[in-house]
């Protein structure tokens, strides 16, 4: 998308200057036949009429007239007050001057800027795997456990969790239980070699050997799945709500939304079932399907999958989203609180793209300049104003 | 490219020069692109204040492409959000936000803003004459026409333009490090 929209701009600005190649023109009438919109904005944009009209406008705007009320917009008032009473009353002014100076560091002390301490800290590698005795392995990137149970091993710098194959198909199926608290994240590879990265606050109970018939785990949270294909053993996901029957596929769940459970399809296939329900609703790449948790009902739209997989990556993808939205996804990954003093503000609608393993002040700091909102950290509290 | 490097550098250095070239460059089209959803003494607020608060808060770019990207994100954010406070002009928010896919529409702004940005930026930097010619030949001016309105000689216009189009190239190649992220 990004390298394609780069080359749109390109072709049209040659177009309008008359000095297109012959495969640029082909390349040009592809995009243009693409969509009838795309044709729609191609005939408007190079308008002689539209041409006109920017370079009209253009007249009215003065951006050095605006660079001037910048830089008078920018320089700070204090020290302007400083310069001119220092001209006045210079000696007499010293010790009021430190005085002045010594409130000033205080009162930058308490407002929040990026270099303020605070015990919030980005999500990490870390979970809690739990035996079928009941016995739990604490795990994280920098601590190996002393012992592993046989036939899992730690792999790479983030101690992903592996379950070897298992060679013994007389051995009894066990339940292990990998969870992650707020503020964790976890990668695990399943007996079949199916790979899933769990989100912060989720639990993924699995066998450690998948039956002959079929494979089954169970979900809450959020998580993304990328299923080992297998023919003969239909993957299953199984959640509070919903059944998803994988055709060897990746896509993505989320359960902790507040009212539905979320499958997004990245590719491959796969089937919902709301449980107690015996019809299987097939989802195709970059659909979504939305369970309402009390109605039961499911609704299955066209999304920018890559969106809801961002996460994986170590992006916040927001998409005209409400505030309260990614406040409840950064208070799960920064395990932080968040208190509105003005319910209004949770309506505020945000987009961009932030990374997840950024000092939380830089996050709040890129949605504060954007939005008419403003934060406050007190101790493990987000305070929005 | 070096010069872009350069630039979001000094820009995260509140280098008072790389905000004068944000201005000269982005400005005029950053205005444009923030009256697709309000007026224009409105966007005119909207850009310097989101400019202002760039600079205030010490926000830190790390490549060209970003820097574009978080502006118009910006720009559309602030400008969405004081409609929304802004009760009386109600029925025109819900108009301009259901007109067909907003995200959609939101490309297509992008795209004509950058679009013109080239051509302004192009302009800016040509000799009066070369100026006024290329204006007209983008306003869909045939060459006899320019030379009659401008009491100039046809080859005059010829070259005159020629010149336009060496520059714009060269300039097109500088100008098109833009990553969108929409």
């Amino acid at each position: 998308m990004e390298v394609k929209m780069q080359e749109i701009i390109k072709l049209i600005v040659l177009h309008m200057q008359g000095d297109l190649s012959e495969t640029q023109q082909k390349e040009l009438d592809r995009w243009l036949n693409a969509n009838p919109r795309n044709r729609d904005f191609f005939h408007q944009v190079t308008s002689r009429e539209k041409a006109k009209e920017k370079f009209l406008i253009k007249e009215h705007i003065n951006s050095e007239k605006a660079f001037r009320q910048f830089s008078s917009n920018i320089r700070p008032a204090r020290i302007r007050y400083i310069r001119k009473i220092s001209i006045y009353a210079a000696i007499l002014i010293l010790p009021v001057l430190l005085s002045i100076f010594i409130l000033i560091r205080q009162h930058e002390g308490t407002s929040r800027s990026a270099s303020t301490e605070t015990p919030i800290t980005p999500g990490k590698t870390k979970a809690i795997l739990t035996l079928a005795q009941g016995e739990t392995i604490e795990l994280s990137a920098d601590r190996s456990p002393a012992s592993l149970p046989s036939g899992l091993h730690l792999k790479g710098q983030e101690n992903e969790l592996i379950y070897n194959p298992s060679d013994s198909p007389k051995q009894d199926i066990q339940y292990h239980e990998l969870a992650t608290p707020r503020g964790g994240e976890y990668k695990i590879t399943l007996p079949d070699g199916t790979f899933v990265h769990l989100n912060a606050g989720t639990k993924l109970k699995f066998p450690t050997r998948f039956d002959t018939s079929k494979r089954e785990i169970f979900l809450s949270g959020e998580a993304y799945f990328e299923v080992a294909k297998d023919n003969a053993r239909p993957f299953y996901v199984i959640t509070d709500i919903a059944k998803i029957k994988v055709h060897g596929t990746a896509f993505n769940v989320n359960t902790l939304l507040n009212h539905q459970t979320q499958t997004t399809l990245i590719q491959g296939s796969v089937g919902i079932f709301v449980q107690g329900d015996k019809q299987e609703h097939m989802l195709k790449p970059s659909q979504q399907a939305e369970i309402d948790n009390t109605t039961k009902t499911i609704s299955i739209r066209e999304v920018d999958a890559s969106s809801y997989i961002a996460w994986k990556n170590g992006v916040f993808q927001f998409d005209d989203e409400r505030l309260e939205s990614i406040m409840d996804k950064l208070a799960l990954w920064y395990d932080v609180n968040v208190f509105y003093q003005n319910d209004a503000a949770k309506d505020i609608r945000f987009t961009g793209y932030l990374k997840r393993y950024d000092d939380i002040n830089i996050i709040l700091n890129a949605i504060e300049t954007t939005v008419s909102a403003s934060f406050r950290i007190k101790e493990k509290t987000i305070i929005i104003n | 490219m070096q010069n872009d490097e350069q630039f979001i550098e000094a820009l995260n250095n509140k280098n008072v020069s790389a905000y004068h070239t944000l201005f000269k460059d982005y400005y005029v089209s950053l205005v444009m692109y923030a009256m697709h959803y309000v007026g224009q003494e409105e966007a005119k607020d909207i850009v310097q204040d989101l400019i202002v608060s760039i600079w205030e808060k010490n926000i830190q770019f790390s490549s060209i492409g970003s820097f574009r990207t978080f502006l118009y994100t910006a720009i559309k954010n602030r400008s969405i959000n004081y409609l929304k406070h802004k009760k009386a002009e109600s029925n025109y928010i819900s108009h301009a936000l259901h007109q067909g896919s907003a995200e959609e529409q939101e490309l297509y702004g992008i795209m004509e803003e950058e679009i013109y940005r080239i051509f302004f930026h192009v302009v800016d930097n040509l000799p009066q004459r070369c100026q006024e010619i290329f204006k007209l030949h983008l306003e869909g001016k045939k060459e006899e026409e320019i030379a009659s309105l401008l009491q100039i000689s046809i080859s005059t216009v010829k070259s005159q333009k020629q010149k336009a189009f060496h520059r714009l190239k060269d300039e097109l190649g500088e100008l098109l490090s833009i990553i969108f992220f929409i």
